[in-house]
């Protein structure tokens, strides 16, 4: 039995040594002092972090990328409570067909939406900007996510809380604004955090709409990743790993991880 | 009484107008335009559509090399899910065994590589498995004089991203079922002289078996359609569904054939991530055959 014990906290401690093994070596490797990225790191140098708070192209590109993601994730929020708040209200068979309709844009595969983008999008070459179309697309690509963490808290909600509302004389637009959607704040802030990352990290749709005005930080990564191997994307990377660390923790300590899987 | 809280309600019939307008214009549409793509010969870029025509389609499929693709690409993601469930099953029994500080402390190492860019995670994975890497040099440790070692572009290297990629979303799934197997069903299985591995396969793993199922059909779903991890791990040497699609849209510009594929590729996904929909009606009905046999015989 203790054998069995030992065995199996060693198989565990090798499963997360696993899961966080490539984002150690990424955080090592951006203070070597060599110009391709080696381990083990040799030397100590924080010039790499310097490189990388001078480098334009990835400050641009970062934010584009916020950009891009501000945009679509307030258009799919909107929409996304809009479809969840009629799915509460509404019952019967169409709502199951309404339901899969809204879901399909995560059961295909990204690849296949970006072909069909890709295509579609030729034929409004000058119409639209790059800009705008990444924006629509990724909002289409997220809703799945607002309108099921939405629901996942509408489904909680005493409907009671309304009535109480509108027998007490708001008007029901009054009683959304100020009862209902109040409710639903986490599963809306949820949704939207879980978008932006969806959106920020987007890196199928994009290399399919390549443009060079738009190159999002994913972009960027693999371009440089593809051009040269140097320390200086370890030292961005690292950025962004503290960054999802800290984000990681507060999103834990408000919301809770586990909601949102 | 109803009609009183239609007049209530402030969710009308345009709340799922307007986004089913948007979600046809930006989603749907494109998808079926490429699908009547599919079905037409390609001119070339900006060219009118040729005559109809399903040589996109018999093009793959009476190609042996597309359907090797096919298969490898089903096969590595099958594998790669295998893995997962083996991994990540024990670390979610103990995840969900435990409380307070450990656990969150826990719960966000499994999580966090999923809210690190997919690109740097490649990344990681780069400067792991290629030569000068951390697997270089842990096998130099133990054969000093050995050449440079290095997994990029294998099938090993693009499993090893599967897994990674797959294994939070397993363990995440897998949290819940095991958490609602009360322990007090366990303990009951060890008074009455079960070992621990006796009550696991008899007890736990049986009540947590719709869980394995649902996260292997996520994970399944998830890897196949993976882009990023076979482009960036494979160096180009690996040739998945998704990879060739791209090489069809972007390098060879023939968007009817890619088309086709995406078609292909989207036929098989969805059969493959419903078989146990499949399988449920077919138990379903086999059971209201039996049942109706059972009436006759019973007449």
């Amino acid at each position: 039995m203790n054998i069995t014990k030992l065995l199996g906290r060693i198989f565990r401690v090798m499963v997360y040594i696993f899961l966080l093994c490539p984002l150690v070596t990424v955080i090592c490797t951006a203070f070597s002092d060599t110009n391709r990225v080696v381990f083990p790191p040799k030397g100590f140098t924080l010039e790499w972090f310097r490189q990388a708070a001078q480098s334009t192209e990835f400050i641009h590109s970062f934010f584009i990328s916020i950009q891009i993601a501000a945009v679509s994730v307030i258009i799919a929020c909107v929409l996304g409570t809009m479809v969840s708040l009629y799915f509460w209200k509404t019952e019967g068979r169409a709502k199951a067909i309404f339901e899969m309709i809204f879901l399909s844009p995560i059961v295909v595969p990204t690849i296949i939406s970006a072909v069909a983008f890709l295509q579609y999008y030729y034929l409004f070459g000058n119409v639209l900007t790059t800009f705008w179309k990444l924006c629509l697309t990724y909002a289409a690509i997220e809703m799945p996510y607002v309108i099921r963490t939405v629901t996942a808290c509408l489904v909680g909600l005493d409907a009671g809380f309304e009535e109480a509302s509108l027998v007490l004389g708001a008007s029901p637009v009054k009683t959304l604004f100020k009862v209902t959607l109040p409710c639903i704040k986490t599963g809306i802030v949820g949704g939207a955090v879980f978008s932006f990352f969806v959106a920020f990290d987007e890196a199928v749709i994009i290399m399919f709409m390549r443009d060079a005005r738009y190159v999002t930080f994913p972009m960027r990564l693999y371009t440089y990743i593809t051009e040269s191997f140097t320390p200086l994307i370890s030292a961005i990377a690292t950025i962004f790993i503290i960054f999802a660390v800290i984000i990681i923790m507060i999103v834990e300590k408000t919301i809770g991880l586990s909601k949102l899987y | 009484m109803e009609k009183k809280r239609e007049n209530w309600s402030y969710v009308n019939k345009w709340y799922i107008i307007i986004p089913l307008i948007f979600l046809t214009i930006v989603f749907l549409a494109p998808l079926v335009k490429m699908f009547y793509m599919s079905f037409f010969e390609f001119q070339g870029v900006g060219q009118d559509l040729g005559a109809f025509t399903l040589k996109n389609y018999l093009r793959f499929l009476t190609d042996g090399y597309y359907w090797k693709v096919l298969g490898l690409s089903v096969l590595l993601s099958f594998l790669s899910c295998i893995f997962c469930v083996l991994m990540g099953y024990p670390v979610a029994y103990k995840i969900a065994r435990m409380q307070g500080r450990m656990k969150s402390v826990l719960t966000v190492i499994v999580v966090l590589p999923l809210w690190v860019s997919i690109t740097v995670r490649m990344f990681g994975w780069m400067s792991v498995l290629s030569e000068n890497g951390l697997l270089d040099m842990l096998v130099h440790v133990f054969n000093p004089n050995g050449d440079p070692v290095s997994v990029m572009g294998t099938y090993v290297s693009v499993l090893i991203g599967l897994i990674h990629c797959g294994l939070p979303y397993m363990i995440m799934i897998l949290i819940g079922p095991i958490g609602n197997v009360s322990q007090n069903v366990e303990e009951a299985s060890y008074v009455f002289g079960a070992g621990f591995w006796r009550t696991f396969f008899k007890v736990t793993l049986p009540l947590t078996f719709e869980g394995i199922v649902s996260g292997f059909i996520l994970c399944f779903a998830l890897n196949t359609a993976a882009f990023v991890v076979p482009v960036m791990l494979g160096s180009g040497k690996i040739v998945v569904m998704t990879t060739l699609i791209y090489q069809q849209a972007t390098y060879v510009y023939d968007w009817g054939f890619a088309a086709a594929i995406s078609v292909i590729f989207l036929i098989a996904a969805m059969v493959l991530t419903n078989l146990d929909k499949f399988y449920g009606i077919w138990e379903k009905s086999r059971k209201k055959r039996q049942m109706r046999e059972m009436q006759r015989i019973g007449e």
